[in-house]
């Protein structure tokens, strides 16, 4: 009595820790789970991006429905509410009050920013500046232009719009962005937070939406609007959503399957819930240890949450139809006789799932700790916990019949087992045939995201022009200025690159602002104006128009030779600001580092696929830039490298668990025939469940590995059990033995099925290689088992 | 067939005479909508004289214009710089030397006034026509004249008309006349493709 208090006291203390352990954990669902734990250098690069990057801070919004001058409207009170909000950096719509702005920063700033400026320019070029912007005067654009001609006649002002648009700029309607049908408004903005920062990107979008909320009951806005979001942050905070959703709806859908089939099984609520234990204590054990080990807990994990069930709920499965009755001392029959088998089909798991603790992808190696921890757990409550307090009288009459069910269809299982061995030659020639497509080795293969809300971002992205993970040239230096300095000389070397059509074009942060080296240089190279006066005259021979029409251009350059250099902090309250903080930034807090980006836009090849010839780029860019090192990253060949090392590392760590199990068996049952024996039906299971998905058309990802890891790991108590039925010589036992495997089957085979059909790929990856992957599982065991129905 | 036929004509450009009745105007720029609706494409070229006021002497310029039915105009000057200006839809593309952008003429009506009239005039869509303009005809002793005033009063205070000269189913000259008194003035010319 006194050994059983202390047991269920630790056992509750234990618990509960776990659960407060759990309920405080941080949990996440970014891509930033697939980073790396030791990253190399430009492993790092892309971390930075994808963690903190300005892409991965961008939130795209789109108002849709009810009339264009309603959505107008709501775009301008959004985009107004919202940057009143300190969680934004910025909020940008298309409105002119930027625009305005920017033309006047533009027009102030024009000798400063064009970078036609020379002494050329001024001089013996001045009669072919003036005409060409004649000409422009005749253009649609010359209301434009003649507003300023006078006091800019050789155009440069419009000279740094066309810098600054270089890149794609939206479409407008009636002053704000609009989507190219025109139908939606569009707003980019710019969260505070990193976009690895998932509670902070969550608290973002409910900002965003309830300020929308409140904008529906807005009295000039009057059919209804529909508000959609998207952009890195909102996938992962998305994507943590279903998840948790998923995780949770299934569990509760599984574990009431699961139930009414053990409430028919044990007629006693009591059992049942008891027989749930081991699955809670695991579950929290598990989400607590990660949480503990890895400071913060992975969506996908937590999704693992559901599989545990299946395994898990088999052990007190095997205690309660294993055990004929509780009377203590044939308790101890069941510690003596069956505790061995449950105890080494929990260690053949847990050594599975060890090899991939020290995985470089810290979501397997989350998933290790997570299952080690939880089949612990799970295995020492069923075996200390659940005896103490388990009903005295368990009814094995439904039991029973599932076992004399199960004992009629083995001979019939067994009359296969010469067909069977066809399953390695069959599978081996298809997978062999398929080796190629066998594996996906795209990240993208794990996103949680459907596909429908991929294709609404992308459209999106190009209506806004908003940057995208692509190829970047990635600067890093001691100053701003070293980092403008290199920027200009490779802008010089890309524009080749452009001329030759080997890029599209390419983004700067000197298109945004030059260097003071270069404005400096721009500034000594206007003339005096008494120098300008004389070359006008000589310019304007035979030109329409006079010098003396030009005093405020006069004017204004002689206020241009003297005028301070800009910086990075004159451009506040311009749109500029933004698009030069994304490609110009200072590093980590601590560091002197400085960053500069220059995103490249591919060129449409002649097969039509858009692709960056690297090695080009890579040639163009090694010219001196003094102390700052660039690097060229094409982000997404890095991510899939990456993810492929991922798969490389997963299989040679699966190929060591399988080694380290097989290692396990053949020293506990002392036998390598038997250890085969345990292992080949696990083998022919997983090799059918891999042709039949491969047939099906899917491409295996590292969680459907993880699933045949999983399937070894439940399998071989199946094998384990038919290995010991064998040394069983009554059929009783035989009969209530065989009926534990059934259930726990059924039980396996239910959790994981629901997975199958679960939204986030991860999951269903797992059901679809479990659920069929168990069930052949114990019919493969139970063919290869050998025949005791007539001992001799 | 939309064809420019060789016209000459010297007509005063600026005096438009008053007090048609309103539906004899209809009856008639109905005829003329119902004749031009029925060419589907045509060619022709121009020269283009603009008057602009900060500037001692017109400007000269020439190319070619390009009609699609329904819905499609470009403008290509030649001289003496290239520059093409197409109306598509509702999106104008101008190409110039180094400059290359689309505007919605929703957002940039001011852009495309002057391709607007030609283009509603020539598909022959006179709801299109009247909506965007408030249309004014007249039967000349050498053949008709349209008179397009922007409804908008916002874009009538750029361009505040857009005259456009003709012989049955042929323009020949266009005329545009700016809110701050600058105007331009173009001789089309028809050019026979085969």
């Amino acid at each position: 009595m006194q050994k059983r208090f202390i047991t269920i006291t630790i056992w509750v203390c234990f618990t509960l820790g776990a659960g407060a352990v759990a309920l405080h954990a941080r949990y996440t669902a970014d891509l930033t789970v697939f980073l790396p734990a030791h990253p190399s250098k430009a492993q790092q690069l892309l971390v930075d991006q994808l963690r903190g990057g300005l892409v991965s801070k961008l939130i795209l919004i789109d108002i849709e429905g009810s009339n264009a001058a309603t959505r107008t409207h709501a775009s301008t009170i959004l985009a107004a509410h919202l940057r009143a909000k300190p969680n934004f950096r910025s909020v940008e719509n298309g409105e002119t009050t930027t625009l305005e702005r920017d033309r006047d920063f533009i027009v102030q700033h024009r000798y400063a920013l064009s970078n036609q400026v020379t002494a050329e320019r001024f001089s013996v070029g001045l009669r072919s500046a003036i005409s060409d912007n004649i000409e422009l005067l005749t253009s649609p654009l010359g209301q434009i232009a003649q507003e300023y001609f006078l006091r800019d006649p050789t155009g440069e002002s419009l000279q740094v719009v066309n810098q600054f648009t270089q890149v794609a700029q939206p479409q407008s309607l009636n002053g704000v962005w609009v989507s190219r049908d025109e139908r939606r408004a569009l707003l980019l903005a710019e969260t505070r937070a990193q976009g690895s920062d998932t509670d902070a990107q969550q608290q973002a979008i409910s900002i965003i939406r309830s300020e929308f909320a409140i904008l529906q009951h807005d009295s000039k806005v009057g059919s209804p609007l529909i508000l959609r979001l998207s952009g890195p942050g909102v996938f992962a905070v998305q994507a943590r959503n279903t998840i948790q959703r998923e995780a949770i709806r299934l569990s509760v859908l599984s574990s009431s399957v699961i139930a009414i089939l053990l409430l028919i099984v044990y007629r006693s609520l009591t059992t049942l819930l008891i027989g749930f234990l081991p699955v809670a204590s695991g579950a929290l054990t598990g989400v607590a240890a990660v949480a503990l080990g890895f400071g913060l807990v992975h969506g996908v994990t937590l999704g693992f949450g559901v599989t545990l069930i299946g395994e898990a709920v088999d052990y007190s499965v095997y205690l309660f139809v294993q055990s004929e009755t509780v009377a203590d001392s044939r308790l101890s029959v069941w510690k003596r006789k069956f505790w061995p088998t449950v105890r080494l089909g929990m260690l053949t798991s847990i050594c599975g799932f060890a090899t991939l603790v020290p995985s470089a992808f810290p979501g397997l190696a989350q998933l290790g700790v997570y299952s080690i921890a939880g089949l612990t757990a799970a295995g020492l409550t069923t075996r200390f916990v659940l005896p103490a307090i388990m009903p005295k009288n368990l009814s094995h009459s439904t039991a029973t019949q599932f076992g004399s069910l199960f004992a009629h269809l083995l001979p019939l299982l067994r009359s296969w087992h010469p067909v069977l061995w066809l399953i390695p030659i069959l599978a081996g020639s298809v997978l062999f045939a398929h080796r190629n497509e066998l594996w996906n080795r795209e990240l993208s293969a794990l996103s949680p995201i459907p596909l429908s809300e991929q294709t609404l971002d992308a459209s999106l992205r190009s209506d806004l022009g908003a940057p995208d993970v692509g190829t970047v040239i990635v600067l890093s230096g001691l100053s701003s200025e070293a980092i403008l300095q290199a920027s200009e000389k490779i802008a010089t070397a890309l524009d080749a690159l452009v001329a030759g059509g080997v890029l599209a074009g390419y983004q700067a942060p000197t298109q945004y602002l030059p260097s003071l080296a270069t404005q400096q240089r721009r500034r000594a190279a206007l003339p005096t104006s008494s120098a300008l006066l004389a070359n006008l005259q000589s310019a304007a021979v035979n030109l329409p128009i006079r010098p003396t029409q030009l005093v405020p251009f006069l004017k204004d350059i002689e206020a241009a030779r003297s005028a301070p250099l800009i910086r990075q902090g004159d451009l506040k309250n311009t749109s500029l600001a933004a698009g030069l903080g994304a490609l110009l930034s200072r590093g980590d807090h601590h560091s002197e580092q400085w960053n500069g980006l220059l995103p490249l836009l591919a060129s449409q090849t002649s097969s039509g696929a858009y692709s960056i010839d690297i090695e080009r780029i890579r040639q163009a860019i090694s010219v001196p830039l003094g102390d700052v090192e660039a690097t060229v990253l094409d982000l997404k060949q890095q991510s899939d490298a990456l993810y492929a090392s991922y798969l490389a590392d997963a299989i040679r760590l699966s190929v060591l668990g399988f080694s380290a199990i097989l290692i396990l068996l053949v020293i506990s049952l002392r036998s390598l025939k038997r250890a085969m024996r345990v292992l080949v039906p696990l083998i022919f299971a997983v090799l059918t469940v891999m042709v039949v998905l491969n047939l099906a058309g899917y491409s295996l990802t590292i969680l459907h590995l993880v699933g045949f890891l999983l399937t070894i790991a439940i399998g071989s108590n199946y094998a384990l059990f038919f290995d010991r039925e064998s040394s069983l010589h009554d059929p009783k036992k035989t009969s209530l033995l065989l009926a534990s495997l059934l259930i726990a089957n059924l039980t396996t085979v239910i959790g994981f099925g629901m997975l199958a059909f679960s939204r986030v790929p991860v999951l269903a990856a797992l059901g679809m290689t479990v659920a069929p992957g168990a069930l052949l599982a114990l019919l493969f065991s139970a063919a290869f088992s050998e025949n005791v129905e007539h001992p001799t | 067939m939309w064809q420019f036929r060789l016209t000459v004509t010297l007509v005063s450009i600026f005096v438009l005479p008053n007090g048609t009745p309103a539906a004899a105007l209809d009856k008639d720029l109905n005829d003329l909508m119902t004749h031009l609706a029925q060419q589907q494409r045509g060619h022709t070229s121009f020269i283009e004289r603009q008057f602009i006021g900060i500037l001692d002497r017109p400007i000269e310029s020439s190319g070619e214009l390009f009609y699609t039915a329904p819905n499609h105009l470009e403008k290509r000057t030649l001289r003496p710089k290239f520059e093409s200006l197409i109306l598509e839809r509702n999106i104008i593309s101008l190409k110039r030397e180094k400059f290359s952008r689309s505007f919605s003429l929703k957002t940039y009506p001011q852009l495309g006034v002057l391709m607007t009239g030609i283009l509603q005039t020539l598909s022959g869509d006179f709801s299109a026509l009247n909506r965007t303009f408030s249309p004014s005809f007249e039967s000349t002793t050498n053949g008709w004249q349209l008179a397009l005033t922007p409804r908008d009063p916002k874009i009538a205070a750029l361009i505040s008309k857009v005259l456009l000269l003709g012989n049955e189913d042929e323009i020949h000259r266009i005329e545009v006349k700016r809110g701050n008194g600058d105007y331009s003035i173009l001789i089309l010319k028809l050019i026979l493709d085969h």
